[in-house]
């Protein structure tokens, strides 16, 4: 894929394979291109060069049938803020044709599903930024679809429910559905997702299980500080490290590399400059 | 399998925790659901595709029924009252062949009516949806072609014109009793306002900002409502308007009403005027649509 914006190229040749069933990731900083990466798989933007196939299917030319099998959780809350979220997901189902019956019972049962039961006949624009966020999802699983897309699914969201929504999302993963989500947090890709890709600048830096890339850094990671700021090093085996750390003459700390690590290395920033 | 990035693909059944792919068949075992599988049974009816975007409307108008109705009212009595019975009676002198002035107004400030809220209204929706609330990405989104997508907004638009042109004949008709409804006043608001909510539809699309907004009711709404046989007839506008007043499709949809209201009579010709305006209008707002991107 790639996309210019005039003479700016927001996504420069990124390419990847997502498997059925999985949880996969793409993680970078915000400009990188993530979000018109998805907007690409989902046929709100045409790229400006370059195939992309969602369930077997050509984006470009059979787009009906590639939004039949997708469901989008965007990055800022698109409901309908008149209506109430029982409203939203019946013009939802509406807008996919599905029975009276089954969307009845569909909507009933993805209410309780994401715990808005008690809020269904409420207006919208009443709700919490967790409550819209987990009617998006619910709206986005109405029809059954195949793959679910998700632009930063916790963003601008407390704790708590940020881990309300990672639940779902699994929750939702183990039953079948696959994932393709774009974040900025670290914690929430190394914790959700199988593989991750890595973007950078509208590149695609680096892909893998968060243990792969991991791996592929040093397992531990020996940090100090100097005059030239924070250091790291990273090592095979914890032995290496602590060899290493031993030898320094300033205070060192041993750990497991994290998924941040990989990030610092192979961008050259700072995790800081993620958000 | 390598891949672009240098890594290389996992099979899923590496992963650390492989999904149970579960045909659950008719009924839905899990909200999540596996994909594509809850059909329901039997053979069923399905509304057109446009039918959500008309049902999203109504939704609008349950709950904001009597404000439109008082909003729809206002104007056409002020029109009606300063114009009409104000200054109208004076001006017998400037009508062709001498005709009544309030005759001469009514169907105007109905094509009024059908005009500004057909257009405005659908404007403002998808203004507002497509670029301040972004929901209009979520019908982008549905398996719904261009021209369904196209087709609603333009009925909704339609819709709400008519529901204003409506009420103001009906206010009009309390004050001028004499001016009885016909069938060929009824065909012609239909056609007008499926043409203004398809100007609706095609400007609504065409809007990148708050300011292109009033750009579009400075230079083409005002001109349009003032100088279309709505309250002045095209013989009394000087000579070069006379003939640019007929490029703007409010121009044959002010006449068509009048000739159906005052004489009872279906002008064809005007008929086909409009219904090209509609067509072609309809027709850049559906290419428009398909060629939006982001």
């Amino acid at each position: 894929m790639v996309k210019y914006y005039n003479r700016v190229r927001a996504v420069d040749g990124v390419s990847f394979r997502v498997w059925q069933g999985e949880i996969f990731g793409l993680l970078g900083p915000n400009g990188a291109g993530k979000t018109t990466i998805i907007r690409m798989l989902t046929t709100l933007t045409r790229p400006t060069a370059g195939e992309t196939y969602v369930a077997g299917y050509p984006v470009g030319s059979r787009q009906v049938e590639v939004k039949r099998c997708i469901g989008v959780v965007p990055q800022v809350n698109n409901l309908e803020r008149e209506l109430t979220g029982r409203e939203n997901l019946l013009l939802h189902a509406l807008l996919h044709r599905m029975p009276r019956d089954v969307r009845e019972r569909r909507i009933k049962d993805l209410l309780a599903y994401v715990g808005l039961e008690e809020w269904a006949d409420v207006r919208v624009q009443h709700y919490s930024g967790g409550m819209a966020r987990r009617l998006l999802i619910a709206r986005a699983l109405l029809h059954q679809p195949l793959i679910l897309f998700l632009d930063e699914p916790t963003i601008g969201l407390d704790p708590p429910t940020r881990r309300k929504i990672w639940d779902l999302l699994q929750l939702m993963n183990r039953e079948g559905v696959t994932v393709l989500l774009t974040t900025h947090y670290i914690e929430e890709a190394e914790t959700l997702c199988h593989r991750v890709g890595i973007i950078d600048r509208g590149r695609l830096i680096a892909l893998g299980s968060p243990a792969e890339l991991k791996e592929r850094l040093g397992s531990y990671c020996v940090e100090f500080l100097s005059a030239r700021g924070t250091k790291r090093r990273f090592f095979t085996t914890r032995a290496e490290a602590n060899a290493y750390a031993q030898s320094q003459d300033v205070d060192t700390v041993v750990r497991r590399t994290d998924l941040e690590d990989v990030f610092v290395e192979l961008t050259g920033r700072d995790a800081g400059e993620l958000a | 399998m390598p891949s672009p990035a240098g890594g290389f693909f996992k099979q899923p059944q590496e992963l650390k925790a492989s999904p149970r792919l579960v045909r659950t068949g008719e009924k839905a075992i899990n909200p999540a659901g596996r994909a594509l599988t809850d059909r329901g049974k039997g053979r069923r009816f399905f509304p057109p595709q446009w039918y959500p975007i008309l049902w999203e409307e109504m939704i609008y108008w349950r709950s904001k029924f009597w404000l439109y109705l008082a909003t729809y009212m206002l104007s056409p009595l002020l029109f009606l009252l300063s114009f009409g019975f104000g200054v109208g009676g004076r001006l017998r002198v400037i009508m062709p062949g001498g005709a009544s002035y309030l005759e001469f107004l009514v169907p105007g400030i109905v094509a009024l009516a059908l005009f500004n809220n057909g257009v405005t209204s659908v404007t403002v929706r998808m203004f507002y949806t497509r670029l301040f609330w972004q929901s209009f990405e979520s019908y982008r989104l549905a398996p719904v072609s261009n021209f369904s997508l196209c087709l609603g907004y333009t009925l909704s638009g339609a819709m709400r014109g008519l529901l204003a042109g409506l009420i103001v004949f009906g206010v009009a008709f309390l004050l001028v009793p004499s001016l009885k409804p016909n069938w060929p006043f009824g065909g012609a608001m239909l056609l007008a306002s499926f043409c203004f909510g398809a100007l609706g539809v095609l400007i609504g699309l065409c809007l990148r900002s708050f300011d292109d907004q009033a750009l579009v009711s400075e230079f083409i709404l005002v001109p349009v409502t003032f100088l279309s046989a709505t309250l002045i007839p095209v013989e009394r506008l000087p000579g070069f308007l006379q003939y640019l007043v007929w490029l703007f499709p409010l121009t044959p949809a002010a006449e068509l009403l009048r000739t159906a209201l005052c004489r009872k009579y279906f002008h064809w010709g005007l008929a086909t005027l409009l219904g090209g305006w509609g067509v072609v209008l309809f027709i850049l707002a559906w290419v428009k649509l398909k060629r939006l991107d982001s």
